[in-house]
Order: C-alpha cells, then structure tokens, then sequence
C-alpha cells in the first residue's frame, strides 16, 4: 500500500503542492502523511464530492475563517485515548486536552449544521465530528462552556472545604490540607478517567473527523484559489487525458522570472507512447507532470488542468536514471535497469501500473540502446501497460504511438505535444548545444561527422 | 515604592541576574508581592529551563515563584502536575521544552511553583503575545542565570537587574563588574542617518555607515570569526560602524587599529549582543569612539543580594552605598526592604 508519506518527496514534485495547502493544523498534516492512495474509480469519486461540498463552507467565508480557526486548535491527543483504554488515571493536562476538543468539536458542528450540506445526514461526505456532548457534561460540571479546567469544588463537596482551610490556613495545618486536597483530586481523577473510558472511540473518531475536515476544506481552498479542476474519474483500464495540464511548481519559478508555462495537453490513446525531443526539450517535465497528476487524483486533490479524465492505477513508476542508484553502489545504468525491471515485474505479476521512463539505456552504446529501448516498448505493449517513455533513439519498427515536445522555439519553452509524423527523431542536439555559447570548432567537427553517417 | 510603579508602568518586564544566587528570584517575588492587585492582569514565566535544570543537578535548591490569585502562568507540563497551586489550566502551548509542553494557567489561590517556560527568545515572543490575547496587562519573565538574552529589547521592554556577593566578595570589584553591564545596558540608543534601514535588516553582518549617511555591507564580514578574511579598511572615511552580530573585543580593537577616533560611532543591536571586557571600554573612550544600541531596554533597577551562597555577606548599606554612586539607575537591597 502507497501511503502519501512515501510519494510526498517522489521526483513529480508533489511536495511543492503538498506545502501549499493550507492545513490548520499539525495533527492533520500527519494524518495526510498517513492517507493510503485511493485505487478505486467509488472511492476517489466520493473523496471528490466531499471536497465539492467544501467548497459550499468556502462560500461562506465567515463560517469558514471560524471552523479553521478552531481546527487549528486541533492536537494529537491519540496518546490520552491510549491510556483512557488501558484504564489509567488521566492527568489534568490530558482533561483539559479531552475537555478542549469536545468544546471544538461542539463549536464546528454548530458552525456547520445550519448550513444544511446534505439533505441526508447519511449522504454527506463532509466529516463532521461526532455529538461529544456527555462527555463536556464531565469535564464542565458547572456548565460555563469556558476553554479551561481544573478539578472544581462541584466534583465533591469536601474539596471546596478543604480548599478553603488551604487558603486562611499556614505551615503545617495548610499542608496536611494540601495533602488531603492532592488525595481528593487524585480521586476524581481517577473517577472522570473510568467514566471517559467509554467514551474513547466516540472521541477518536471525533478527532479525526476534524482533521479529515482540516484536509478536504484545505483540498478545496487550494482548488479554488488556483483555479484547479476536478477530474473525471473513469473505471480502471480507462484511457484518460488532460487538456491544458502544467506543473505549479515550475510553472511558479518560471513566472517569478517573468517567463510563462505552455501547458500540454495529453492523452493515453494507446498504451505506450514514446516521447521524442531535443534536449533541453522538456520531455522529462512532461512525465513529471504525468506522474503528478496521477498521484493527486489518487489522493484526491483537484488537478492542475483545464480539464483531466483519469483512471486510477495500482501504483505510479517515474524512473529516470539519475544517479542516485550510486549509493547502493550500482552503477547509473545497473541501477536504472532493476528499477524498469521492477516495473515490469509489477505489470506482470502485482497490479495496473503507469510507468513513466526518463531516457532508458541513455548511458550505454547507441546501437544496443536502441534495441533496448525497442524492446521495452515491446514488452510494455504486449502487457497492456500505460506508459511513456522519452528518448532520443530511433525505434523505428516498433508499433506504438510517437510523440514530440515542441521545445525551444523563438525564445520561448513551448512543451506542447505533438505527432512526430514522418520525420522521426529529431536531429537537433549540435544546433541546441550550439545556442549555449559552446566551443565553436568542437560543434563544426560534430557537425561534419554527423552529415557523413 | 517606586520600582513597583515603574514596574506597572511597562508591558513586559524581565529579571536577569548577573551572577547565579544574586536573588533574582527573590527579586521576583518581591515584585509580585508588591504589585497592586487588581490594578492590572500580571502574567509570568521564565525562560530558566537549560540553565537552572543544572540547579537540580548540583542539588543547590531551586527557588519557587510565589503567585498570587488571578495571576496568568506558563511553565512545563512537568512542573504544572507537581505544583502546589490551585490552578486553572487554560492552554496547552506547542512550545515544547526539556520538561514537556509549555502550559498557561490561572491561579486561584496564592503559592508556590517551580516556572520552566519557553526555551527561546522566539519562543518568549510568541508567549508575551499569547499572554496579551488572554488579557494579561504586564507580563514578567524570569530570566536565565547568566543569560541576558531574555531581556532583549527585542522582547522585553523593560529590565530589572541582581547583583550581589554571589558575583564577588569585593564590593570594590562588584560595583566595577556591575557598573560596566549597567553601562553597556543603558548605552545611548542610535538614531543617526541609517537608522530605519539597519533596523529593517536581518542574520548578522557588519556595515559601514558612510559620512554621507548611506550604509553598505563589509564584504564577506558576515561575523566577527571572519574577521580576518576582512581586508578593508573598517574605521577610515566612515563616519561609524553598524555590527549587528557579536561586538567582540577583537572587533572592536581592529576598528580601532583601522584608524577609528573622535566621534567615530559603533552601533550594536543591543546590549545582549555586546560582549566586551571594561577595559575594551576603556580603549574606546580614549580613543573618543561611542558605543550606540540601535535597540535600547530601559534598566528600571539594580536589586541587590548581600548575601552569597557561601556565606560571605557584605554590608548592604556601604554595598547599596556604592553602587548608588556608580548607577544612574535606583539600588535596592530587597532582602532589607522585605524583612
């Protein structure tokens, strides 16, 4: 099972989106860590719908800046429940702590009851936290609603006496009524703690009904004030697309510059498709964009598209044969090898997955490259399997669909798709190699072995 | 009495000693007991965790805050379940400490309890505005043991001194030892040309503060331990020297040795960030340089312990005597006022 946390640093930069959002409060950002990615078509859909009916709060904005508010007062208290269960005695710390989130959870649901989400309570996607009622009734036996605690006079008559002598009393008389005061305390304690006891999992879910909140109103907030969309969700198997898809992080750095992001628009009519380009080109930001895109619907987030038709996958390969094998003491192309090969061992034997191959064989001879490659296409094609690879071999021979960045072009990143037609592989390296100022006479001599082939 | 008034008067006031055991707790609670009650909402802390956890350690025993009845508090989780205090809990802070979180409370009665605050002084920001929020009107902070850092101006406003035997048995050596922090501390604050924008920078840093006003950064003088990679001239043509790092006697000497003379300004932050010897000092007022704070505290007392924890006692009113010489600033011997 793929948990947020161990895609969160994953080369599609979903780490730049995940720090966008904007969670209240910490207990929520673990728990998102934690989320298992959704691989089914019901699942992601009703995950969905809950950020659409956040999007209702978000309407409101006084009831929204409320309900945050108090999610950001939200804290793991998942330790005290753990105790409560094993029978110990609460301390007055952990009271308050219990005391604090029945008053937040009473205060989202008056906030967000009246608004009517849901004709049916039942239907509602939208987590609310649970009636914590009786148990403030424990904890706030005065009735004063206030965000504060102590063991009050009202848990037992006999503590407002002895308090009393504490007061007006000094030396040893005051400590033995210190003492007999402590006794006391102790006791209610250990009172609440067996009456809360029941309580635990009522609690628990309410907790974390409040931070499922914090997540869905900040997955809202942030479709919103991007201007994101909702995918449609398609069976497994289906053959999705995006129109106008880009890449916030380096579409970010990119307008800090003053410069624009070309958005592209894809889809997965066939199963593998080959991505050709110059370098420089941007074909790597495209698969990047791919793989991001895929893990924030499987996580339900809305997509940075105009529009997107996804289906969801088992599990979500962006190989490119960086160096980062070198630590296990692989060389690049070693390591690059037995992470393909993991691909295709999932393929064959685990789940659906979407492969997405930086340039394979890229470090190794040209001829043998090619033949690599090729067969890769092959081998994908032949399991049904989603997948784009990039690269700069001619795989000619091979049945699968050709596509090529656009690129670099009147000064400008252009990363839109297109049919690469007739032409075939670009020939473009020596004239891009050329435009970074290289050395003249080594790109001439390129030139002239490059026409002789 | 006129240190409560000034007391009452300012928003947030800390109490740092010079030396350990120079009564700065007591100081402390002299001060709390003699606040008008009522008059307005007091919060307290201390900043005293890394220092004083040692006081356990050498089994010296650690004061008590005495609080009174409707009194704010924060201290850690472990000493707010050892306190002997009716008490209201009303927050339980993300600040962690050694001992656990930082938790506010209201007393609801008069005792005593162990404070252990906030660790830092961002830390010490943020609960001074947190106190704020929850009314508090005056918020005291009780400072580390040879930590000045918690009366920074930068979060504090207003500061109490302690000296006493525990810093030296020689009263001659104590009010020379004190007279200096005192004079570092009420140095004259900086307002010359380039004032707003050395206020507005951030991260350490030397800079030149040319004679036509413009300020502009000391290549690669990023501290004082680059010092030597520094080969310009830091002192000649310029009308001062802003250092918002470390003023460090070694700084100081190449400034002067730069050719640094009459009416020549260095600017530190503040006096918690100034670390030279009296007879730093000393070179500088010869060579006419002034010493400026571009952030200033206002020193409202020095409180004074005659009595140091191996049993040496001075006399307070040749002690007080002294220092009242000495000090622009009122002396009082608080153990005598007390009893």
């Amino acid at each position: 099972m793929v948990r947020f946390k161990d895609i969160v640093d994953s080369k599609c930069g979903i780490r730049y989106y995940f720090e966008g959002l904007e969670l209240s409060s910490g207990f929520s950002r673990k728990l998102l860590l934690e989320t298992p990615m959704m691989t089914s078509t019901e699942e992601i859909k009703a995950s969905y719908i809950s950020v659409l009916e956040a999007v209702r709060v978000l309407d409101d904005y006084d009831v929204y800046e409320s309900v945050t508010a108090r999610l950001c007062e939200l804290r793991d208290i998942t330790a005290t429940f753990a105790r409560l269960e094993d029978g110990e005695v609460l301390d007055e710390i952990e009271l308050f702590e219990i005391k604090h989130l029945a008053l937040v959870s009473a205060k989202v649901r008056e906030l967000l009851e009246p608004m009517n989400l849901c004709s049916d309570r039942v239907e509602c996607r939208l987590p609310l936290p649970e009636d914590l009622s009786e148990v403030l009734a424990l904890l706030d036996p005065d009735g004063l609603g206030i965000n504060s605690f102590y063991i009050y006079d009202s848990y037992d008559p006999r503590l407002a006496e002895l308090r009393l002598v504490i007061r007006r009393a000094s030396g040893e008389e005051r400590a033995e009524a210190e003492e007999k005061a402590a006794a006391m305390e102790a006791a209610v304690r250990a009172s609440l703690s067996a009456s809360l006891k029941s309580f635990s999992s009522l609690m628990k879910d309410s907790l974390y009904s409040l931070a499922r909140l914090d997540i869905i109103l900040a997955k809202a907030k942030m479709m919103e004030d991007k201007g994101y969309v909702i995918p449609k969700v398609l069976e497994r198997g289906g053959k999705g697309g995006y129109e106008g898809l880009f890449h916030p992080q380096i579409a970010d750095s990119l307008s800090e510059s003053g410069r624009s992001f070309q958005p592209i628009d894809f889809s997965y009519s066939s199963p593998v498709t080959v991505l050709v380009g110059m370098n420089m080109g941007g074909k790597s930001v495209v698969l990047k964009m791919l793989a991001l895109a895929q893990y924030l619907v499987q996580f339900g987030f809305a997509v940075p598209a105009t529009s997107a038709r996804v289906a969801p996958k088992d599990e979500v390969f962006l190989i490119s044969g960086d160096a980062e094998n070198s630590r296990e003491g692989l060389s690049s192309f070693a390591g690059e090898i037995k992470a393909i090969d993991a691909s295709i061992a999932y393929a064959r034997n685990i789940g659906e997955p979407l492969v997405l191959v930086d340039e394979p064989a890229r470090t190794t001879n040209p001829i043998e490259g090619t033949a690599l490659v090729s067969a890769l296409v092959q081998t994908f094609s032949e399991l049904g399997t989603a997948a784009v690879i990039t690269t700069h071999y001619d795989i000619a021979g091979v049945r699968c669909r050709q596509l090529r960045v656009k690129g670099y072009s009147e000064g400008k990143m252009d990363y839109s798709l297109a049919d690469v037609g007739e032409a075939g592989v670009p020939h473009e390296a020596i004239d891009t190699a050329r435009r970074t100022g290289a050395d003249s006479r080594w790109l001439d001599l390129a030139r002239r072995f490059a026409d002789n082939r | 009495m006129t240190l409560i008034d000034d007391i009452v008067e300012s928003r947030s006031v800390s109490v740092v000693g010079l030396e350990k055991n120079t009564g700065k707790t007591e100081c402390l609670n002299y001060i709390i007991r003699n606040l008008p009650a009522g008059r307005v909402k007091v919060a307290v802390t201390s900043i005293g965790v890394d220092g004083e956890t040692t006081d356990s350690v050498t089994g010296t025993s650690k004061p008590e805050i005495f609080l009174r009845e409707g009194m704010l508090f924060s201290t850690s989780e472990k000493h707010y379940l050892q306190r002997r205090i009716l008490s209201e809990l009303l927050d339980v802070s993300d600040e962690s400490t050694a001992l656990g979180r930082v938790v506010t409370a209201r007393a609801l009665d008069y005792g005593n309890l162990l404070l252990s605050g906030p660790s830092t002084g961002k830390g010490l920001g943020r609960w001074i505005r947190k106190m704020e929020t929850l009314g508090a009107g005056l918020t005291l902070i009780d400072g580390a043991i040879s930590r000045l850092s918690s009366a920074s101006p930068a979060i504090s406003e207003a500061m109490v001194l302690s000296t006493g035997a525990a810093l030296s048995a020689n009263i001659a050596e104590l009010v020379r030892k004190t007279a200096h922090t005192v004079g570092l501390i009420m140095a004259e604050k900086y307002s010359g040309p380039g004032y707003e924008r050395m206020s507005g920078l951030e991260g350490g840093g030397i800079w030149n503060i040319c004679t036509d006003g413009s300020i502009r950064q000391v290549p690669s003088g990023m501290s004082a331990l680059s010092l030597a990679s520094v080969k310009d001239n830091l002192a000649r043509g310029f009308a001062g020297i802003y250092v918002s790092g470390a003023l460090t006697d070694r700084l100081v000497d190449r400034i002067i040795a730069d050719g640094a003379g009459d009416g020549f300004e260095i600017v530190a932050r503040d006096f918690t960030k100034v670390f030279v010897s009296p007879s730093c000092v000393a070179r500088m007022e010869r060579a006419g340089i002034m010493l400026k704070m571009l952030m200033t505290s206002r020193l409202l007392a020095v409180c004074v312990n005659p009595v140091s924890p191996n049993g040496i006692i001075l006399d307070s009113s040749r002690l007080c005597g002294a220092l009242e010489e000495k000090l622009p600033v009122p002396v009082y011997d608080l153990f005598r006022l007390d009893s």
